[in-house]
């Protein structure tokens, strides 16, 4: 284990101010404890070999009282800086881990990562708090503390500062000792308690089922026996795992005892004065101190090392540099070239996928459930980048570029009975009758631009996304419904809730809209709350629409006026649909069906090949 | 050093005790701390644990009279005696110095020998009486991170023994031994030092603990508030990339994590104050000593080399106050997990007591006909019925489809069938025979069982079919594995029958799940099988495999299928529908026929 990481300081700054005060803090209380000896050692010996009285030693008395008010002012700062620095660290970090994980996008979150990154934002980080208020102000003391009393046992007497000097070193020579066996060693022991509790934990959950086959009461017998087992086995183990830790502790013990010893004997041939010879014990014991309590804090730091280095892992992923063109058509198309994420054939890939998405049509993903409709709408959505292959943004550099932002103006969308979008470009042709029309012509077609290179920014503004999760929050559904899109009219609203199907219950709530959410959307039903977030995406000023499965928790009629309104709002946006219902298709221009024995692959002169597959 | 280290866990627990509804009904009895009790689960261990205590103590009492010994042996040897007066203190020094060591040794060995005893009996207890409780009896049952976490509750109630209460005991012996010491010295010096001791040792900790209290309530929430944030964060990240609201979003949580900061000021102040105040009463101790013990000398009433001895021995009980604050810390947190424990240990069974002398069971070569008459139930601490007045009759060879929203009350019937929760009216018998009469066991012993997500045990795919019936060869339970077609799924498992399956294994699909869970039942071979939603978590065709092979038809098996699927009502002979826990038949064809997969 890793005492303290050095990254630890580039990321949190707080922690470098810490180690800066801890030093001050160290010297200082260094210095108090020496004062302290050295007027106590005077006063003793005054009194046991001179036979001074109260009078001679009283100015000394008060000076010992005034180190030991400094002695207990400095212990107070140094816990309490150090508790607060704990907090703000650890404030910081979560901050910076959640930040990343932002940049990372959503596929480093899945898998493995899924689960564990939040509870490393949450108890991971939080283990950190103990590891910086504790255990790093420790690592300063044992390294300060001891160097400062052996400097001083130099100049007050050379034998003990030699007998310290010579076991002091083999105390952090032994510790790494002991961690190193306890890596290789007790690995085994920890594997084999997890093994135990992992037995425990799976008798009680799985309690019903043995209960069901008449065989729950013999698990009480089985535990004890597992148990029983695992304390005769560890118990060896700790036989020599535990030798080591009092090999430690003898060093430190035993040390102090030769320097009493050593100073003893010269005092009896006179070779020594009394005073130096009790600085010396009341010192020779503070050498070894801080390296024993940072032993006694290994406990609490364990977690947080564990912790620091899962967090400086993931802050440290490397990032691809983010792409900086932005001339991007008004309603681009998309097309995926050989597009493959992981290793086809393994658990959670996804390809080779070469399609197109037509600028200002709808298109509609089905396939089965794990088969990685989501990862595509990620992948259109520039949230993560291929392993192989490209998603291009289709004729990027053409005739039709975007003059700012498109906004809808409240009277196109009011006018939604004849389907008029709320995303109409500045240069996108008219709305109007959808069906059966020629694919988007976006002027004419320039060079396609990798989305790679494409500054996120800019195509995140392109981008309106509703996701599986309806990222709903504590508030008014108003302020929902505006969530990023500041300044947006109430007649966009009113039109995408309408669109949404969503207007009806929110009229029927006592107060509409203003009606307020609790945290993660609550008081309304997941239904409910998913076309809310269909709506918010619907409102948005954007010429690509990702919806993922917008009508999975809808009944059949809701969900066919749900997609009716989607129908209504598509002109002029590039739509892309993912599902495994079949309800979505009806609105469809183009299917596409993800299938993991046949990789799609498309020609890309005959984007509609695909409609034919499948049974529709 | 007296500080509250894990101050924090310690309130973080507290709230999760708080979410756990109270374990009921609860005999009266009188409040004892968890600790106290925990203590008397050592029963038959005591010797160890006093043991423990007693080396404990020694060995820090070494540290203290080596300090003692070393003052002695320095101050008189000061004065030039002949070396031989030396020899004593000169051999007691070098043996308190290894002494520390090898007794510190033997208590670790001893008090870890001595927990893991205490754990055993406490995880056989906590099995033996949730066998008892479950699943009906124990309210947290259902929230499955609850039942994990009393896992490490048993570790943290270890805790309280290896880091808790065994050093406090080694602190009081020791801390006692040295007062004794100082006041046979020079009473006044050994008052000072008692004061300074309780000070560092009792009124220090006790301001940290009373300080954090106080802010306890406020940190939980902000607490809890934040992890609720952090995870919406996460899991909303597209949505919030996309749609640009991530910066306000975070600006939330650096509002929190102010509001935190701004709370934790004070807790850290008054950490800072207790260890500023630890060191000064140790501080004052000597100083004390010191100012009374010179002008004992001067008067002749102490011996100038004591003096020594009692300036100098309580510089060497730096460590026990220390041991002291990290054990006070330890037991805050380990009090917390114990006390949900014993509420674990105190709740009671959902069930009548069974009889004390049950009726044998009917054997009926035709398989048992159960009947269902009239019965409501209700869920332990719930407000109302979740089943009224429901009539249902199983009959060997007929499949019935139980509908139902969820909710409705299916999973009740279910529990009530198996005999895991006691009707509040109505009756349940065995061929004319009622339950009540029977042994509960022997009950359950008609019932197969398909559950909504199969649980896996951490084992290998034979003996997680093999549960069903102990004592059934490989190869019954790879015929069982084939009848449920789970035939190719074996055979293209590398290690077959043998492969670990569950929490370490390897992993293991729904529908797979699902037919372990099958196989099992076909296994077991009981006249009832019960299947609860046993396609709730897989895709349609995968459902509908699943589905057919529980419900093929047969002569001797009775079949209740409990879904939420219309669509599987074509499937029954009969139909039955739950509303609000009420039961109704549904004409079969009238059932309704829409489905919802393509």
């Amino acid at each position: 284990m890793r005492p303290l990481d050095p990254r630890l300081l580039r990321y949190a700054a707080g922690v470098r101010t810490l180690l800066v005060v801890s030093v001050g803090l160290a010297v200082l209380s260094a210095i108090a404890v020496i004062t302290q000896a050295v007027l106590l050692a005077g006063i003793l010996a005054d009194v046991i070999i001179d036979g001074a009285g109260l009078p001679d030693v009283a100015d000394r008395l008060i000076a010992l009282a005034v180190v030991i008010a400094v002695r207990a002012g400095l212990a107070w700062a140094s816990e309490e800086i150090a508790k607060r620095s704990a907090v703000s660290v650890t404030a910081g970090l979560r901050r910076d881990l959640l930040r990343k994980a932002a940049t990372l996008g959503p596929r480093w979150r899945s898998g493995e990562n899924s689960g564990e990154l939040s509870v490393l934002a949450t108890t991971g980080v939080d283990s950190l708090h103990d590891y910086v208020a504790r255990y790093l102000p420790q690592l300063v003391l044992s390294v300060l503390i001891p160097l400062i009393m052996l400097g001083y046992l130099f100049t007050a007497d050379l034998t003990s500062a030699i007998i310290v000097a010579l076991t002091l070193p083999l105390i952090p020579l032994f510790m790494a000792l002991v961690g190193w066996y306890t890596d290789r060693q007790t690995k085994a022991k920890w594997d084999s308690l997890s093994r135990l509790a992992g037995h425990f934990a799976d008798v009680i959950t799985g309690l019903p089922t043995l209960k069901v086959f008449g065989r729950a009461k013999a698990q009480a017998a089985s535990v004890r026996r597992v148990t029983e087992d695992y304390r005769k086995t560890s118990m060896v183990t700790l036989r020599v795992a535990f030798l080591s830790s009092m090999v430690l502790e003898l060093l430190a013990s035993l040390s102090v005892a030769l320097v009493a010893v050593a100073i003893g004997l010269r005092l009896v041939y006179g070779d020594m004065t009394l005073q130096v010879g009790l600085a010396v014990l009341i010192l020779a014991p503070e050498a070894y101190l801080p390296l024993r309590q940072l032993g006694t804090q290994f406990h609490a730091a364990a977690d947080g090392v564990a912790a620091t280095a899962k967090v400086l892992e993931v802050l440290e992923t490397p990032v691809a540099p983010p792409g900086t063109r932005t001339d991007l058509p008004a309603v681009p198309g998309l097309r995926l070239e050989g597009v493959i994420i992981g290793t086809p054939g393994e658990r959670g890939a996804v390809g080779p996928l070469t399609l197109r998405v037509p600028a200002g049509r709808i298109t509609v993903i089905v396939g089965r459930s794990g088969i990685g409709k989501t990862t595509l709408l990620h992948l259109l959505a520039g949230m993560l980048g291929p392993d192989t292959g490209r998603v291009l943004v289709e004729g990027a550099a053409g005739g039709s570029r975007v003059n700012g932002r498109a906004t809808p103006s409240a009277g196109e969308a009011e006018s939604v009975d004849t389907s008029a979008g709320s995303a109409t470009g500045a240069d996108s042709p008219a709305a109007g009758d959808r069906g059966g029309s020629e694919p988007l012509d976006c002027g004419t077609l320039g060079t396609d631009v990798d989305l790679a290179d494409v500054d996120p920014g800019a195509w995140r503004s392109r981008l309106s996304w509703a996701g599986q999760g309806a990222a709903l929050q504590a508030g008014s559904i108003r302020d929902n419904l505006a969530l990023g899109n500041d300044g947006v009219d109430d007649a966009t609203l009113r039109a995408a809730l309408a669109w949404a199907d969503a207007d009806g219950f929110v009229d029927a709530l006592p107060q509409g809209w203003n009606s307020a959410l609790g945290e993660g959307g609550s008081g309304i039903s997941q239904g409910q709350r998913q076309r809310l977030s269909l709506a918010r995406a619907l409102a948005r000023p954007s010429s690509v629409l990702l919806l993922d499965e917008p009508t999975a928790s809808l009944d059949a009629d809701t969900e066919r006026r749900v997609l009716d309104g989607i129908a209504r709002s598509a002109a002029g946006r590039t739509v892309v649909l993912v599902t495994h219902r079949s309800a979505p298709m009806a609105i469809a221009d183009q299917v596409i069906e993800l299938d993991s024995d046949a990789p799609v692959t498309l020609p890309q002169d005959n984007p509609d090949a695909l409609t034919a597959v499948g049974p529709w | 050093m007296v500080t509250e280290a894990t101050a924090d866990t310690a309130t973080a627990d507290t709230a999760t005790a708080d979410t756990v509804p109270a374990p009921w009904p609860r005999p009266p009895q009188p409040y004892r701390s968890p600790l106290v009790r925990l203590i008397g689960q050592a029963r038959g261990v005591r010797g160890r644990l006093l043991g423990a205590a007693i080396l404990g103590g020694l060995a820090s009492g070494c540290a203290v009279a080596l300090m003692a010994t070393s003052a002695w042996l320095i101050a008189r040897a000061a004065q030039q005696p002949p070396v031989l007066y030396l020899m004593v203190a000169v051999v007691a020094v070098r043996t308190f110095g290894i002494g520390r060591g090898v007794l510190r040794y033997l208590e670790r060995l001893v008090s870890h020998d001595a927990a893991f005893r205490v754990l055993g009996r406490m995880r056989e207890r906590l099995v033996a009486h949730l066998a008892v409780l479950a699943p009906a009896g124990l309210p947290l049952w259902r929230r499955g991170d609850l039942l994990s976490r009393m896992v490490d509750d048993v570790d943290d109630a270890g805790d309280a023994f290896l880091r808790g209460l065994l050093p406090l005991a080694g602190a009081v012996l020791v801390g006692g031994g040295t007062v004794v010491l100082a006041v046979l010295i020079l009473p006044a010096a050994g008052a000072a030092l008692a004061a300074g001791l309780v000070v560092a040792c009792v009124v220090a900790p006790l301001m940290t603990a009373r300080w954090t209290a106080r802010t306890e309530r406020q940190v939980v929430r902000q607490r809890a508030q934040r992890a609720r944030l952090v995870n919406e964060i996460l899991d909303d990240l597209p949505e919030l990339t996309v749609l640009g609201a991530l910066d306000g979003r975070m600006a939330e949580l650096d509002a929190i994590e102010n509001e935190h900061q701004r709370v934790t000021v004070s807790t850290a102040r008054a950490a800072g104050l207790a260890t500023g105040l630890a060191v000064l009463s140790m501080g004052a101790a000597v100083w004390l000593a010191a100012r009374w013990g010179v002008p004992a000398v001067v008067d002749a009433d102490l011996d100038p080399v004591l003096l020594a001895v009692i300036v100098l021995t309580p510089l060497a009980l730096t460590d026990v106050v220390q041991a002291v604050g990290f054990a006070a810390s330890t037991l805050r947190r380990s009090a917390a997990s114990t006390g949900r424990l014993f509420a674990v240990l105190d709740a009671q069974p959902a069930t009548a007591p069974e009889p004390l002398d049950p009726l044998p069971l009917p054997q009926d070569p035709g398989g048992p006909v159960i009947a269902v008459r009239g019965v409501c139930a209700r869920w332990p601490g719930a407000q109302r019925d979740a089943l009224t007045d429901v009539d249902l009759v199983l009959v060997p060879g007929r499949r019935t489809v139980l509908l139902g929203e969820s909710g409705s009350g299916k999973s009740t019937l279910l529990a009530v069938l198996l005999g895991f929760l006691t009707p509040t009216a109505g009756t349940i018998t065995v061929d004319g025979v009622d339950v009540a009469e029977l042994d509960a066991e022997a009950v359950r012993g008609l019932f197969g069982w398909c559950d909504q997500r199969a649980y896996l045990f951490d084992s290998s795919l034979a003996e997680n079919v093999r549960l069903a019936r102990s004592g059934a060869s490989d190869q019954e339970v790879a015929q069982a594995l084939r009848a449920v077609g789970a035939g190719d799924w074996l055979d293209s498992l590398p290690d077959g029958l043998e492969t670990r399956v569950g929490e370490h294994g390897q992993a293991v699909s729904g529908g797979e799940r699902q037919r372990v869970a099958l196989a099992r039942a076909v296994l077991a071979d009981r006249p009832v099988l019960l299947a609860d939603e046993p396609a709730a978590h897989l895709d349609p065709a995968t459902a509908d495999a699943v589905t057919d092979l529980i419900m093929r038809p047969s002569t001797e098996r009775s079949v209740l299928l409990v879904t939420h699927r219309a669509s599987d009502a074509v499937l029954g002979d009969v139909v039955l529908e739950l509303v609000d826990g009420r039961c109704r038949p549904v004409a079969r064809r009238a059932a309704p026929l829409t489905t919802t997969t393509p």
